[in-house]
Parts: structure tokens; sequence; C-alpha cells
């Protein structure tokens, strides 16, 4: 199934969960915020919440400088 | 005497988002700034010009050329003569509105300081360039129950969010719980920035911080976005978490052991 990443579109097979689906692109859950559809992840799904085909997320990382 | 002439801010008591109470409310407030460069910059001279009471900046810096592009208080004298940014700032702010009291502090906002430098102010806007001061910021201000607002910007763009302790709105914890490791984020010095999206980034603070001190801080907290280059800007509902490690379980890690 498809997932849209930052605006690129990534293949997953099954159904992938958030947390996992971060550490397997070397992001540490802890130190980012998500977006799924325009909404943003409570961090109570963070870990656990299971994708679905279509999804569009966004990793959000706070701006740095001042 | 110019500086308390009722002419002064004869256009600000005229919007009723303000008016001659808010002025009045404006008059007694104390603003923290922590980093006097680009957003501090913006934020001080707004709020110099606005007829805030009191502001105090903190900044260890001196001025330097590649400075004058973005940070607004500082003159091509003081790169040359490298004097402190609160100095410099100070000096600039003075003649701005000799009204406002403006105490400097040429230090590193840091954990064993932090609840000193907190004292007395109402607000505290964070303009600062890292994100060891961020957290600490949000844990210093969490335990004080002090609204802080938060601002960034790198590149073409930046973030802000108000955190509002008091009204027991989300904390930057909530949102993102640990910061970036060390290294990992561009900053002005990697990336570069516009000028434009620092005025942008900062005057949203200031707007925030002003209605803060004013008793009318926002109905909706969240996350706002803003790339000024195109001219995209985003806006993302925040809801508080409960178990945040710093507002939900009261925990004050960088407050208690700095690293």
């Amino acid at each position: 199934m498809k997932i849209s990443i930052n605006g690129k579109d990534t293949d997953y097979s099954g159904t992938p969960v958030l947390g996992e689906l971060l550490r397997s692109l070397g992001i540490d859950p802890e130190r980012v915020a998500v977006e799924r559809n325009r909404g943003i992840v409570s961090r109570a799904e963070m870990q656990s919440l299971r994708l679905v085909a279509g999804d569009e997320l966004e990793i959000i990382r706070f701006v740095g400088g001042g | 005497m110019i500086s308390n002439s009722p002419d002064r801010y004869a256009r600000h008591e005229m919007l009723h988002e303000i008016g001659a109470a808010g002025q009045r409310k404006l008059s007694q407030s104390s603003v923290l700034i922590v980093g006097c460069g680009a957003l501090g910059g913006f934020q001080a001279e707004l709020l110099a010009r606005a007829g805030v009471g009191r502001l105090r900046i903190v900044d260890p810096d001196i001025v330097e050329l590649h400075n004058l592009h973005r940070q607004i208080l500082y003159m091509e004298n003081d790169a040359e003569s490298k004097v402190l940014k609160v100095e410099a700032a100070a000096k600039r702010l003075a003649q701005v509105n000799s009204g406002v009291v403006v105490e400097t502090r040429p230090v590193r906002f840091n954990a064993q300081d932090a609840q000193s430098l907190l004292a007395g102010v109402d607000i505290v806007l964070d303009a600062s360039d890292n994100f060891e001061t961020r957290y600490l910021l949000n844990d210093v201000c969490i335990k004080s129950q002090t609204p802080w607002v938060y601002g960034g910007v790198v590149g073409t763009s930046g973030m802000v969010m108000p955190v509002l302790p008091g009204l027991r709105g989300p904390c930057l914890r909530c949102v993102i719980p640990a910061p970036p490791e060390p290294g990992t984020v561009p900053t002005a010095d990697t990336l570069g920035v516009l000028n434009c999206a620092v005025a942008v980034i900062a005057s949203l603070q200031t707007t925030l911080a002003m209605r803060v001190l004013l008793g009318n801080p926002p109905a909706e907290i969240g996350l706002f976005h803003a790339n000024v280059w195109n001219m995209s800007f985003d806006f993302l509902k925040v809801q508080r978490n409960d178990l945040c490690p710093c507002c939900g379980l009261g925990g004050f890690e960088f407050l208690d052991a700095p690293v």
C-alpha cells in the first residue's frame, strides 16, 4: 500500500504502525511530531497508530534558528 | 516629555483590540526576551515602540557584521567596535522609547540563573538559537506558570507556538517530548536566513505576547508554520498531552539536571 511521507509516495507491505515506520526511517518518534491527513497525531498514538493506504504524513520538527 | 505624551500611543489606543486601558496594561508589563539577535531585535523594537513598561534582554554575544542584514537594532559601528548586543540594543531602544526600562543581562540563558532571569516578568519571548535553551525555557516557564512564546526561523521558514501554562494549554514537550540531537538542526550559520522571514515570525510572537499581556490569548493553541518565500502558511492545532513529561508529569529535567 502507498503512504505519502513528506510529499513522497512510498510502498509498504502490510499495515505499518507509525512508531515502527518512523524508526525504519531512522527517526526517533520522541524527537518529531507527525501530521497525518492534515491533523497532528496525538502523543498517545505516536507508537501504535496503524496506518492505512493513502495516508499522507508530514514529519514535523521544530524550526531552530533565532 | 515626549516619552509619556498622550499622543504617543494614539494609533494603538484607537484599536479596540488595545484601547486606552490596554495601553495602560502594556505600560505596566514586563517582558523577558531570551536572545537578542534577529527575532529578539524585532521583538524588542516592537515592544519598546508599543510602550511596554520593562524589557529584560539576555544575550552573551557581540555584534558582528553578518548580523546586520537581519538584526535591526544594530548599526555598522556596533559591528566595527564589537560591542555587546545587549549594550547596543539598550542604546537603540532608549532612542526608540526613553520611557521603557531596559534591563540588560549579558549572559547565556542557563539553568542556574533561569529562575532569577524570569523574576517579575509577565511573559517570555523565545529568541534563542538552540533547543537546549528552548527546552530549558519550557521547563522554567511551566514550573513558574509563566507564559512563553516559542519562535524559530531558518532559511525562508519559521514556526511559532504560544505556551500558556495558566490556561492548561499544551507545552513544547506535548508536541515533541525530546529536543533534536545537537548538530542535526539547520541554523542561520549553516543554512542562512531570510530577513523578511525573521520579521514575520518575530511579529507573530510579539502579537501573541501582546494578546496574553492584554488578557486576550488565542482560543486555539497550535503550531503556526510559515514559508515566507512561498507564501505558504499553516496552522496545526495541538492538544495537551496528559502524559507529557513536563506539564503532565511535572518533570523538569532540563532545569534540574542540565546537560
